[in-house]
């Protein structure tokens, strides 16, 4: 009996649970609404898709300059922290900080608010024209009344105003991309 | 024998003195006529007049400084009427106003020979056009302005209409590079391109004509190979230390590709499509008794020690005189102003009216990588240490004293990697043994050094003129949080214009201690404590493009 009961407790942890159904809102494509949006300087678009299985969220930023197009995805585990390696920063690409290549960032996700609220935290390092240095990043991306609206608010350690980017979905199917 | 040594020198003293005379009298003539453009530059609307008309320009220019043109204030290149008002005021220029096409007919059909005619189905015919005008005497004029130049007794010289419909752009340019470009000037070259379609802006055509110059809008695009083939063709046809003047033709090829190609011949480049006047201004020498005087803020030998604060600086490059120099704000700010350094050669009153109007805040400096507009990691070992040599002789002429270098050949636009390898790094610290120093980039970079006492500095902020002020504080003062070591030298590049007085607002909201300096000051203080990391280009730096 015992056996069975943890055979029973090993499969139930091996096996993706199925995402709630507040947070399987989340999945599918959403396009950034830049006038509703803070300024995105070095892109020109951005579209987040959203893949939750369970515990796993897969974030994919789609993002655009001129002819440059650029598709990372952050994959992250509500309720844990994991090491990502190369982590995706919306960066501000008119200021000097780069991505550290190679090098991994901390990040824990939560899911808050019935699940309609996922915060990722993320230590992300960055090369600067001093060195390396720490940013700590955490992101809210809030499910909207009417479940079509997605408001992503980020904050810096190093930045005191928030960065808040206003993105709706779209329709399954639709082939638009940046 | 002595009597025949007498005669000789007789004879050559005869032909000397007319000659001397002349040196003497040489100069513009103080009588010219001034006419206004505005703002229509539409293919289907006022470009085709404007072209005669530069075209005319370029003629009555040729052996004497007769037609200026003034366009109005937002016009790109933005000093037409300041300098207008220096001609006058500085080297007693009396204009008259033409105030009609007819009349500048009138007054100066008699330096054409004759007309062309391009082909409206066809826009690049205009610069096969602009081509024969300059080979032939001739003006530009589209079907519709044939009775107008006829009536001021112009004949048909040659009509495009017709001949190139249906041919690609590749076509059209190896036929007339068969037919003219054996006749060109290979001194200068025109990439006339810019603005295309709906609006032209060919307002450089003049001082292409006067020279005698090929005109084209061939593509630099490797995608376009058989456009690539025949700009090469061009480029390895010129002379050694030839210039490029023009742009590249928006939507075919980019600004990158372009500077990269010419930068691979050790070509300079000389923008914009449509800076008017050349064949006007560099008729002018300074005015007697003008030197060049830089607001220089500390000594060459100088040395200053950097306080535990911020410093921060900021540069406008993209050419003075089309950026923010005529707005209101300037002289508020200590702002250093990249200054196109062959304008002694094409227009020198531009420099004198510069330096003249400049405020005590505005500080000089050399570009944009060498005597001209180039991409320093492409350009052949041979003509670099040639081309430095030009720029730094241009840079003691004009008082400057840091090189701004900016290498945008793999970047896409103003993002993406501006670096420099170190070999080029190397190249320039032999070649400017005697600046302050030298800055980087156009965009943000990340090419950092110090060598006795010439930091090699890259912006770490590039100011889009349509971000939010409040943005700009926030991001400023992210920068300064994430380098948290004192002093830390952040260097802003000032995107053509940006407003001077919202950046005063932006400053007072800084988190410092912060301190706001001209360049040279920031330089001397970056030599004084080390807190960048030293870098170059590495090889797996981001690349857009892959180049040829």
């Amino acid at each position: 009996m015992r056996r069975l009961l943890l055979t029973l407790f090993l499969l139930g942890a091996l096996i993706p649970l199925p995402a709630s159904e507040s947070s399987s809102l989340f999945n599918g494509r959403w396009e950034l609404l830049p006038e509703r949006s803070s300024a995105l300087d070095g892109w020109t678009d951005m579209h987040l898709v959203f893949e939750v299985e369970g515990d796993r969220v897969n974030i994919t930023h789609d993002m655009r300059w001129r002819s440059t197009r650029v598709v990372e995805t952050n994959s992250v585990i509500a309720g844990d922290t994991v090491e990502v390696p190369d982590f995706f920063r919306v960066e501000q690409r008119h200021m000097a900080v780069y991505p550290h290549r190679g090098a991994a960032s901390t990040v824990s996700a939560d899911w808050l608010d019935d699940d309609r609220t996922l915060k990722v935290k993320a230590n992300v390092p960055v090369e600067v024209s001093q060195g390396l240095a720490m940013m700590r990043i955490e992101c809210e991306y809030r499910l909207g009344v009417g479940d079509d609206t997605l408001t992503v608010i980020e904050l810096h350690s190093t930045r005191n105003n928030p960065l808040v980017y206003r993105f709706r979905k779209l329709p399954a199917g639709d082939s638009s991309r940046p | 024998m002595i009597m025949k040594r007498n005669l000789q020198s007789i004879f050559l003293a005869l032909l000397v003195i007319p000659a001397f005379s002349a040196s003497l009298q040489a100069g513009p003539s103080k009588e010219a006529w001034v006419m206004r453009f505005d703002s229509d530059w539409r293919t289907a609307g006022g470009m085709p007049e404007k072209a005669m008309l530069i075209s005319l320009q370029g003629l009555a220019n040729r052996d004497d400084a007769r037609l200026y043109i003034i366009h109005p204030a937002d016009f790109q290149w933005e000093i037409t009427e300041p300098l207008y008002d220096f001609y006058k005021r500085k080297h007693g220029i009396h204009f008259t106003e033409v105030r009609s096409t007819e009349e500048a007919l009138r007054l100066f059909s008699k330096y054409a020979k004759g007309y062309v005619v391009w082909d409206q189905e066809v826009p690049t015919t205009s610069n096969v056009a602009f081509t024969i005008a300059g080979l032939k005497d001739a003006v530009v004029v589209t079907g519709d302005l044939i009775p107008l130049v006829e009536k001021h007794g112009l004949k048909q010289i040659d009509d495009l209409r017709g001949r190139y419909t249906g041919q690609t752009h590749a076509e059209i340019y190896a036929d007339a590079i068969d037919r003219y470009w054996d006749q060109c000037n290979r001194d200068k070259i025109m990439l006339m391109g810019g603005h295309r379609g709906r609006v032209m802006q060919p307002a450089m055509a003049d001082w292409g004509i006067r020279e005698k110059m090929f005109f084209h809008e061939l593509s630099a695009d490797p995608e376009e190979a058989d456009e690539v083939a025949l700009n090469r063709k061009l480029l390895e046809d010129l002379n050694v230390g030839a210039i490029v003047f023009g742009w590249h033709p928006y939507g075919k090829d980019t600004e990158e590709q372009s500077t990269m190609l010419l930068s691979s011949y050790g070509l300079k480049m000389e923008g914009l499509h449509n800076l008017p006047n050349l064949s006007y201004n560099c008729q002018f020498s300074f005015t007697e008794g003008f030197k060049f005087t830089n607001n220089s803020n500390v000594g060459l030998d100088e040395k200053l020690v950097a306080e535990e604060k911020v410093y921060i600086s900021f540069v406008q490059s993209d050419s003075i005189g089309i950026g923010v120099w005529t707005k209101p704000g300037r002289g508020r700010l200590p702002f250093a102003w990249q200054v196109t350094m062959n304008w002694t050669d094409f227009s020198p009153a531009a420099l004198e009216y510069f330096h003249e109007s400049a405020t005590p805040n505005d500080y000089f400096i050399g570009g944009l990588s060498g005597p001209g507009y180039m991409y320093p990691n492409n350009i052949p070992k041979d003509r670099f240490k040639v081309l430095m040599k030009e720029a730094r002789e241009l840079m003691s002429l004009l008082d400057e004293h840091v090189m701004e270098i900016m290498d945008n050949s793999v970047a896409d636009g103003n993002v993406g990697t501006v670096d420099l390898w170190k070999e080029t790094v190397d190249a320039y610290y032999k070649a400017f043994p005697d600046v302050i120093g030298f800055i980087n980039g156009y965009g943000p970079g990340r090419t950092y050094d110090l060598r006795d006492s010439r930091p090699m500095i890259s912006y770490d902020y590039y100011i889009d003129p349509k971000r939010p002020r409040e943005e700009v504080t926030a991001d400023l003062n992210e920068l300064i949080a994430l380098n948290a070591k004192r002093p830390y030298f952040l260097l802003v590049h000032v995107r053509e214009s940006n407003d001077v007085n919202s950046l005063v607002g932006v400053i007072d909201n800084l988190e410092g201690p912060v301190e706001v300096v001209p360049l040279d000051v920031f330089l001397k203080l970056a030599a004084s404590k080390k807190t960048y990391r030293t870098r170059y280009r590495q090889p797996d730096d981001p690349v857009h493009f892959k180049g040829y």
